[in-house]
């Protein structure tokens, strides 16, 4: 058992755990409605597009959050005007902002004179350096997303499946939208600025499709992506303990790894089911 | 599962606040780390011998040569590898937390693991950061620049401070006479990049390189860095257009006949700028934010400051 336990005895290593596990749910919980809408482009955006906000926020000296707000609200905003005004499909709107945000980074960061060093290490946390403060923040975006996704369920779910029909039902579907664009992007900026970019991207949807191979109902999914993230990161600390490789990103290739393999598993299983139907056919 | 783990095994630690920087803040410090019960070992099985543990790969060097045989020392950046890009595995971070020594460069040159030194401070690893204690030279418009390494008299200085912490853990195992007598390899070195470097005019000691690394070693030599490709000291960071163009009229003006590239960073955009230049401006790649390969000459700090000055002297005489 030591070896399961070794990469667990050390206060960093609980806290990466902690941590990890509380970004997992937080991004399981709202990663199965960005699947289920099919939004994981918008969400790999978003976390490059806040970088001008976060770039603007440490020059002039404001709130970090506040400045990746400020800019996601202007991606969103963009991606929607580029929705309603053109024939395009939303992922070309996604596609423009999500190139100009970042350029916009690159040249704000690349203005400055004095050394930008601090600048990367707000952008890119990492699970490994979990602070106690970071899981307070954690746990209170869990709650929310919790909270958010227990409350909103119904809203939520008739928007991914049948947005005509929220309108008739009064259930105001722009509203919807909007509150749910926020809560993802309150997700994953949080998160990203304490686990890292690479452990957000893995977490939003790897776990989530991984579900959604799995089971169809959207409750259960939720939970399945949830043990899917915790497991991640779990099984992810404990191979970058013994395999001595980056933390973030081997917990960032857990649950992508376990997507293939279940979906291998399920395509075979298919297949012999197929087979064995086939000639009753 | 999880909580099991996270309970059986969770320990009574100190917490300290802030990360040591300088040599006088020393004396605090260390009591939870270096947990002595064996099941931690893992593969190092260095029961009562002191564990040093450096980032970057001169510091390493210098931590050696203090250390000598009375314990180990563990250098986390592979060769080749730019610090501020490196990301510390679940095992390194521990090694971090448990060693009775740990030597960062510090003023953001370790970007990838601040928030692992950070956190490990608090959690009372035994940090010691050495270029904020080595009176740093400004850096952009409010910064202090990281790249000490590059001044033989501050590593020397640098070594003191590494023996002087190592003292207060275990005293009197030599760490003080070892320093000294590496600090004075340091001051032959220096010397030696003083003859190296003689042949060049005043006129000639002007610096054109692609990241601005280069201020210790102008700063100590008197040298002029007249122009830099890659803005600020962030990897994020591109240059202008016209920055581009304006430093490639300055090289040409100014009659420099070389830009100064780094071993562990594409040497494009410098590339780019001596060919519009002409084929009379070389670029010279040195070392610069790692050792070099085992074995290379310049596998030692003293070694690549060597390697440096005479790859300088060459490319400006």
């Amino acid at each position: 058992m030591d070896w399961l336990s070794e990469p667990f005895e050390l206060a960093f290593q609980q806290r990466a755990l902690i941590g990890g596990s509380l970004a997992a749910i937080a991004l399981a919980l709202i990663g199965t409605w960005v699947v289920i809408r099919g939004m994981s482009f918008l969400g790999d955006a978003l976390v490059h597009g806040v970088i001008p906000g976060i770039a603007l926020a440490i020059l002039l000296d404001f709130s970090v959050l506040l400045g990746a707000a400020l800019a996601a609200a202007v991606m969103i905003g963009g991606i929607n005007l580029v929705h309603r005004q053109t024939k395009f499909a939303e992922d070309t709107g996604i596609g423009l902002l999500f190139v100009g945000m970042l350029g916009l980074g690159v040249i704000i960061i690349s203005r400055t004179d004095s050394y930008s060093g601090s600048l990367t290490s707000i952008l890119f946390g990492d699970a490994l350096g979990v602070t106690r403060g970071d899981i307070i923040v954690l746990a209170v975006l869990a709650a929310i997303t919790l909270g958010g996704s227990l409350v909103l369920y119904r809203p939520f779910l008739v928007l991914a499946f049948n947005e005509q029909k929220a309108e008739i039902l009064g259930l105001r579907p722009r509203l919807t939208d909007g509150v749910l664009l926020v809560l993802i992007t309150m997700t994953i900026v949080g998160s990203f600025q304490t686990v890292g970019t690479l452990l957000v991207f893995g977490m939003l949807v790897g776990p989530p499709a991984t579900a959604a191979l799995l089971t169809r109902r959207v409750p259960e999914m939720m939970a399945t992506a949830a043990v899917i993230g915790v497991g991640s990161v779990v099984v992810g600390l404990i191979a970058s303990y013994h395999l001595d490789t980056s933390g973030s990103a081997t917990i960032a290739v857990v649950p992508i790894g376990l997507f293939f393999v279940v979906l291998t598993i399920r395509s075979m299983i298919e297949t012999l089911q197929h087979r064995r139907e086939a000639p009753a056919a | 599962m999880t909580e099991k783990i996270t309970h059986s095994t969770a320990k009574q630690r100190r917490r300290h606040r802030r990360i040591v920087t300088t040599a006088t803040a020393l004396t605090m410090v260390l009591s939870a780390c270096g947990t002595s019960d064996g099941s931690t070992g893992g593969s190092d099985g260095t029961d009562a011998a002191i564990t040093v543990v450096a980032t970057t790969t001169m510091l390493g060097d210098v931590a050696k040569n203090v250390v000598g045989d009375a314990g180990t020392v563990v250098v986390l950046l592979p060769v080749g590898v730019d610090p501020h890009e490196y990301q510390a595995s679940s095992r390194e971070v521990a090694l971090i937390q448990t060693a009775d020594l740990v030597i960062a460069n510090g003023l953001g040159l370790e970007d990838g693991m601040a928030d692992i030194l950070a956190s490990a401070a608090q959690d009372g690893a035994n940090i010691l950061e050495i270029a904020p204690a080595s009176t740093p030279l400004p850096f952009g418009e409010d910064g202090l620049d990281p790249h000490v390494w590059f001044d033989p008299i501050r590593m020397a200085e640098g070594s003191r401070m590494i023996a002087a912490s190592l003292e207060t853990i275990d005293p009197g195992s030599g760490w003080t006479e070892r320093a000294e007598t590496y600090a004075a390899q340091l001051m032959v070195a220096d010397a030696e990049v003083i003859s190296l470097l003689e042949t060049l005019a005043p006129d000639d000691r002007r610096l054109v390189t692609n990241h601005d690394s280069l201020g210790y070693f102008a700063n100590r030599y008197s040298f002029d860095v007249i122009g830099v490709v890659v803005p600020g000291g962030s990897t994020l960071s591109n240059p202008s257009s016209s920055a581009l163009s304006e430093l490639a009229h300055i090289v040409a003006t100014e009659g420099v006949p070389a830009i100064f590239a780094e071993t562990t960073d594409s040497a494009a955009l410098a590339e780019a700028v001596a060919s519009e230049v002409g084929s009379e401006v070389i670029v010279v790649n040195l070392y610069s934010g790692s050792l070099g390969e085992p074995g290379s000459e310049a596998d030692t700090l003293i070694g690549m400051l060597l390697t440096n000055a005479r790859l300088i002297a060459e490319a400006l005489g």
